[in-house]
């Protein structure tokens, strides 16, 4: 049984595209067949994240338009079992698509996959369209700003109105430090505020940065990051993962170099 | 300013709080007061076609309604008083 999830947000520049990477990876480690869908059409980056944009052939537009087989299109992973790559094409756009084709393509690659993850493009209009058109479920990713929760709420109303009926929140960025002293919204003030089931948080990481620079998602390494993704994918099959203290994961080595570098 | 709300309130984060709560109900129902009242006169017409009310008991608001994913989502709550059931002789 496959299962089609979305990961949306509204605003642009929250994570998307870093958390498609980071539950792709994740999943594929846990063993399941993963293919990830960049439906950006126009502005593609997962390719980048993932480090596989050196070998794109086909993209998502080719495989719609008929111009190549699905399977031509795909692009493993060599780094993990099992995960694929659908690229967008970067030379067309959003109206190169449409929802009715793209339920079809997700339909075609259901029986091939267990999870078949699509980063949405930012905004609300038709490349929203078209990514939900396809999707089981959604993730919706926020960051503790008020931009970013408004956006989310917005997306959250479209996604009911769609019928879509699993709605997950995943609150990116969170600097505990911040929290800590009152000038950033906690996780539970966030959830509070969307009131969605909230599947996971992410701490803000400069790790991130770094794996965005090499091409390398996270997921699977020790970084807090990295092991608050792997909780996700736990959730997500099934595994009941406590939250992770965000705050309490900071080791007292990086607390302490971050100390001295302030002074 | 900013200084003092610090002190007073905790930090930015909390204000943050309060200002997307507003935001986000004015978001979720869009609209502003003279469009409830334009709704209220327009449903007391439609009814009063059909029975007898009392027009100046009607009470319309926006109340926030569990979705079929729990989460509130913004419904209209109508409360007419209703004098004689039946049609009034229009029809």
């Amino acid at each position: 049984m496959s299962e089609v999830i979305v990961i949306t947000s509204g605003k642009g520049g929250v994570g998307k595209t870093t958390t498609s990477a980071n539950v792709g990876t994740g999943l594929a480690i846990l063993g399941y067949r993963v293919v990830l869908i960049d439906t950006d059409i126009g502005l593609r980056n997962l390719d980048v994240v993932m480090g596989l944009e050196n070998r794109i052939v086909y993209n998502l537009v080719d495989v719609v338009e008929g111009n190549c087989r699905i399977k031509q299109a795909l692009i493993k992973d060599k780094r993990y079992p099992n995960l694929y790559l659908l690229p967008s094409a970067q030379t067309r756009d959003k109206t190169a698509v449409n929802p009715g084709q793209m339920k079809k393509l997700v339909n075609d690659l259901r029986g091939d996959f267990d999870f078949i993850l699509l980063d949405c493009p930012a905004g609300i209009e038709r490349g929203f369209k078209n990514a939900v058109a396809g999707a089981d479920r959604a993730f919706v990713v926020t960051t503790p700003e008020v931009s970013a929760i408004r956006d989310a709420d917005r997306i959250i109303g479209l996604l009911e109105a769609e019928d879509m009926n699993e709605i997950d929140l995943i609150v990116n960025r969170v600097r505990m430090d911040m929290v800590r002293r009152g000038d950033m919204m906690s996780v539970g003030d966030v959830v509070d505020i969307l009131a969605v089931n909230m599947i996971g948080a992410i701490p803000d990481d400069e790790d991130i940065v770094i794996s965005t620079n090499q091409g390398e998602p996270l997921a699977g390494t020790d970084s807090l990051a990295g092991q608050a993704y792997m909780s996700i994918c736990r959730r997500l099959v099934g595994e009941s993962v406590p939250l992770m203290n965000l705050e309490a994961s900071k080791s007292i080595f990086r607390r302490l170099s971050g100390l001295l570098k302030r002074a | 300013m900013r200084l003092l709300s610090r002190f007073l309130k905790g930090g930015s984060g909390e204000l943050a709080k309060k200002r997307l709560k507003l935001i986000l109900a004015a978001d979720q129902t869009d609209c502003s007061p003279e469009l409830i009242e334009m709704v209220k006169e327009d449903l007391a017409a439609a009814v009063s076609r059909y029975m007898e009310i009392d027009q100046g008991g009607i009470e319309i608001q926006i109340r926030q309604a569990a979705a079929g994913t729990g989460r509130k989502i913004p419904a209209l709550y109508a409360n007419i008083p209703i004098l004689h059931m039946g049609n009034k002789g229009t029809f």
